[in-house]
């Protein structure tokens, strides 16, 4: 578990440094080495080689250590780098994302606008976040990436406390965030100096950025409008260029805060197409919170904030058969879950989930023709 | 309305001058206004002529474009050239009437408006061939020494980089503005001064807001991508000095370094 955790963190060459002697001090108590106890508890024949083993990844460890220790010491000269020195909280890769009991007061109200929210994200998900306008969707986005910080309770992203102060630069490499407003999140005159500008900050050696910049262009399909000025773009393209400034910086999750909301249906789909193959190709970790049922029914796992506290979660199919409670949270369903519950209502047996015209359909036949 | 907007007075072709390095042309023109002022005789005029001419030809801007810098300042020239030729005491060339045209008050007028003239022919040609962008990359780089003393040279350039990001947006949006209080009966046309200027708040408030808005959205936006000042940052647009920035400072010494020695060895008074 260890070991993978540090292989798929971008920082790996800093790992691979730590890495044996951080094998070396836990020895004993380590859940991986104790894994290859229990198998040489369990192949006693094989104890000299498995011992040979790990003796030669610590060496071969060593070695890569070595090799990249030029590329370590530039790299701490960056501020970015230099604060990766502080520990790491949570071992387990699983997890991207975990707020335990997360409260949150604006300083100047008195009241919560998160009231104890704990929650878990995995590696890989695509979690959508719904509510009602004042819900604390927005600021829970916010807390995500450490742009504001818990009043009680914790956050955890990536393994690294938002709290600490020292992993806040961090926190919002690995968490990307893309917010609502398109005209008010690009920063250059130019898409690719904007695209650019996380690199600048973090302190990305130039020939590394360029070749960044263009791939991130790439996997927005926005390359051929690399040298255009941002207010020449449609909304859609803008949040494109948004996603693609993220993505350059590698992140392992995007949180988006509302980034449809702005736009038409075309640029909707534009983004919505983006960012669900960047999910599937590349493996990014997803937060989107929006108030478009269509967008939360097409994740992988829907949470409804209310009034500061989680009211349902679960797959979208599970939380769209709680037609009432949306409604009463001042929440829509998907049409076809809405037609559902009417139908269900009026004594038409049809099972809980049903979110398309397709599925709805599919249910009706087997009940108006049951031999088919 | 907005799709063809040119910021400043960029004037964008491709050309040596424009390829030369911002920060380098920001210094030749500092040197271009040494040169005019301690030019005292029109020999030394002659020469900045020739060379503006061969600037100016080498960048490829057009003449007529050039001269459009000078067209908001006719007034204070005429004004310069004669309040300079009828209130200067010296020897009498000739007179009309009163009014008394000496030697001296004709030398500094057609010297006093030669200056204004070449100082805003030259900064043009700055501007003209250099886009904002770069300009306040050159300006950023210039006062970078200058942070010792804790001067914020690069907030100075941020600033003005994001100035720039927003003209366009915040345009549009004065523009909808504008038709949305027109639609509810807003007259911004019709009137005197005051009653026109008055008309310009319910346009102005709402502006305000969203600027103000914008910048607190910005703030946040820029945060989330890790910025935290100018400490450790690297560029993207990277400012290169070539051979040709060192003939243009070449040029441009010996150009300074010909007033000189023409304010020496050529006297004062013999060609006016």
């Amino acid at each position: 578990m260890i070991y993978s955790f540090f292989n798929n963190s971008s920082m790996s060459h800093v790992h691979h440094f730590i890495f044996p002697l951080y094998i070396s001090f836990k020895l004993p108590t380590d859940p991986f080495i104790s894994l290859t106890d229990a198998i040489i508890r369990e192949y006693p024949h094989s104890h000299k080689q498995l011992r040979l083993f790990l003796i030669f990844v610590n060496l071969f460890h060593a070695l890569k250590a070595v090799s990249s220790y030029a590329t370590i010491v530039s790299a701490c000269r960056s501020h970015v780098y230099r604060q990766r020195s502080c520990q790491i909280i949570s071992m387990t890769d699983e997890k991207s994302i975990q707020a335990e009991h997360v409260e949150y007061i604006y300083e100047e109200s008195s009241d919560k606008v998160l009231k104890g929210v704990s929650l878990e994200v995995r590696k890989g998900e695509f979690v959508a976040i719904l509510g009602h306008n004042g819900s604390g969707k927005s600021t829970l986005a916010k807390l995500l990436n450490a742009l504001y910080l818990p009043t009680a309770g914790r956050i955890i992203v990536c393994g690294m406390n938002t709290s600490e102060d020292a992993l806040t630069w961090d926190i919002r490499q690995k968490a990307g965030m893309i917010f609502q407003n398109p005209d008010n999140q690009i920063v250059a005159t130019v898409v690719r100096e904007d695209v650019a500008f996380g690199l600048e900050n973090m302190g990305v050696p130039h020939d590394e950025m360029v070749r960044r910049i263009d791939k991130a262009l790439e996997a927005v399909h926005m390359s051929e409008r690399a040298d255009s000025a941002p207010h020449m773009l449609s909304g859609g393209q803008k949040q494109r260029v948004a996603i693609a400034g993220v993505l350059a910086m590698e992140p392992d999750i995007i949180i988006a805060d509302e980034s449809t909301a702005m736009l038409d249906p075309n640029g909707r789909k534009e983004v919505l197409d983006v960012i669900h193959r960047l999910n599937r190709e590349k493996g990014i970790t997803v937060v989107w919170i929006t108030h478009f049922m269509e967008e939360a029914a097409e994740a992988d796992r829907v949470i409804v904030i209310n009034n500061g506290d989680i009211a349902l979660a679960g797959t979208p199919n599970e939380v769209f058969s709680h037609v009432d409670e949306m409604h009463q949270m001042h929440l829509d369903v998907p049409p076809m879950a809405s037609l559902a519950n009417e139908l269900r209502n009026d004594g038409m047996p049809l099972p809980a989930g049903i979110l398309t015209v397709d599925e709805m359909t599919e249910e009706v036949c087997r009940l108006l023709c049951p031999s088919n | 309305m907005l799709n063809n907007i040119t910021l400043g007075q960029y004037y964008p072709v491709d050309s040596v001058i424009h390829r030369l390095d911002p920060r380098m042309k920001i210094c030749l023109t500092i040197l271009m206004i040494i040169c005019v002022f301690l030019c005292q005789n029109l020999t030394g005029f002659l020469l900045i002529l020739l060379f503006v001419i061969g600037a100016s030809r080498l960048s490829r801007v057009p003449f007529r474009v050039m001269m459009k810098g000078l067209k908001p300042l006719r007034f204070i020239l005429i004004l310069t050239f004669l309040l300079n030729l009828f209130f200067t005491s010296g020897t009498e060339l000739f007179h009309v009437g009163f009014v008394v045209i000496t030697r001296e008050g004709l030398r500094q007028s057609i010297h006093y408006s030669l200056r204004l003239i070449f100082l805003v022919v030259s900064t043009s040609l700055m501007t003209l061939t250099t886009s904002p962008i770069a300009l306040s990359d050159g300006l950023e780089m210039l006062l970078s020494p200058l942070k010792v003393i804790h001067f914020p040279a690069h907030e100075l350039a941020m600033m003005m980089s994001i100035a720039l990001r927003f003209i366009p947006t915040l345009l549009e949006e004065t523009d909808k503005i504008m038709k949305a209080q027109k639609a509810r009966g807003a007259d911004f046309e019709s009137g005197n001064l005051l009653n026109r200027a008055k008309a310009m708040i319910p346009l102005l408030v709402p502006l305000f807001v969203s600027a103000f808005r914008r910048a607190g959205d910005l703030a946040m936006a820029m945060e989330a991508r890790c910025y935290h000042g100018g400490e450790n940052r690297t560029r993207l647009r990277v400012l290169h000095i070539s051979r040709n920035d060192f003939i243009a400072l070449g040029a441009m010494l010996l150009l300074l370094v010909l007033i000189i020695l023409v304010n020496i060895f050529v006297p004062k008074g013999l060609i006016l």
